[in-house]
């Protein structure tokens, strides 16, 4: 009876942390994912909405006069090593005259606030954390 | 084989289970807050291209024409949507303030704007006019909103 607790409980125990880090990976694309399509989604209604989550995108609603911007997210991939989580975003958008430089940093921004606000990944000097392993988050902008 | 054991088993599957399950709340009601916000800015999207086309359409009337507009959802206490026509640039903006959050939506108008002119849809007053008015000295057509 104990032996077979035993085996049982070994079972477990390999079993659990491959889950749950298959688990966390996931959650964290899912994440990135809904928060990268609530940007787009935001961008595109071109309504400022006064918060501070939501300043940096604001600063690009303001610049593309209010109007539709076309955002969409075009695909989203991650990879996993040793040292933590990389999650690159590619965001596609139809509008002109709008800087790619200023583009890119404010919806990282945005994106990472919102992880930060919504999720239990922690903020340390400027780099993203999930349960101490570290998260990047890349988003590319391409115009259509 | 004991029923202990098997017992025993389900309750760890039961258990990677429910951390899936909780996951997915998490996840659900993260998004519920975005899609509230949403939901406003889009309703006010759509009354804003709303007024800029019945601005148009009154323009396009004539002298006189006067249409009444209602705010496109219920306002609760404390809720506003002010609503302001000015001649800098040509433009129609909006700003309102529902469930404490503020959100500002500008309109270019299509039609020339000669006066600045605003108004402000309360829960009690919820309802505008737009109207033309032809100045016979000036030769011109204005536009304007009223409560």
């Amino acid at each position: 009876m104990l032996f077979i607790t035993a085996v049982l409980l070994t079972g477990i125990l390999l079993v659990v942390p491959p889950y749950l880090n298959e688990n966390r990976t996931t959650s964290v694309v899912v994440y990135v994912r809904n928060s990268a399509s609530n940007a787009c989604a935001y961008l595109n209604t071109g309504v400022v909405v006064n918060g501070s989550e939501y300043t940096p995108l604001n600063k690009i609603i303001e610049a593309d006069n209010y109007t539709y911007g076309g955002f969409q997210v075009a695909g989203i991939s991650s990879t996993e090593s040793a040292g933590g989580i990389t999650v690159n975003v590619r965001i596609a958008y139809t509008s002109s005259g709008l800087p790619k430089e200023s583009l890119q940093g404010n919806i990282t921004a945005f994106i990472k606030n919102d992880l930060v606000s919504k999720t239990n990944i922690k903020v340390n000097n400027g780099k993203l954390y999930l349960n101490g392993k570290e998260l990047e988050i890349n988003v590319s902008v391409v115009r259509r | 084989m004991k029923r202990g054991q098997i017992s025993l088993d389900f309750l760890f599957a039961v258990t990677l289970i429910a951390l899936t399950m909780v996951n997915l709340v998490y996840i659900a009601n993260s998004e519920r807050s975005h899609a509230e916000t949403f939901d406003t800015a889009t309703k006010l999207k759509i009354f804003s291209v709303d007024v800029r086309d019945s601005l148009t359409k009154v323009y396009a009337a004539g002298n006189g024409f006067t249409l009444r507009k209602e705010a496109p959802f219920t306002l609760q206490g404390g809720d506003y949507i002010n609503i302001t026509l000015s001649p800098v640039d040509n433009l129609i903006n909006m700003t309102a303030v529902v469930g404490g959050e503020t959100y500002r939506v500008v309109q270019k108008s299509p039609v020339p704007i000669l006066r600045e002119s605003s108004v402000k849809l309360t829960p009690e007053n919820p309802e505008f006019y737009i109207t033309a008015q032809y100045n016979e000295t000036e030769g011109r057509l204005y536009v304007r909103v009223s409560s």
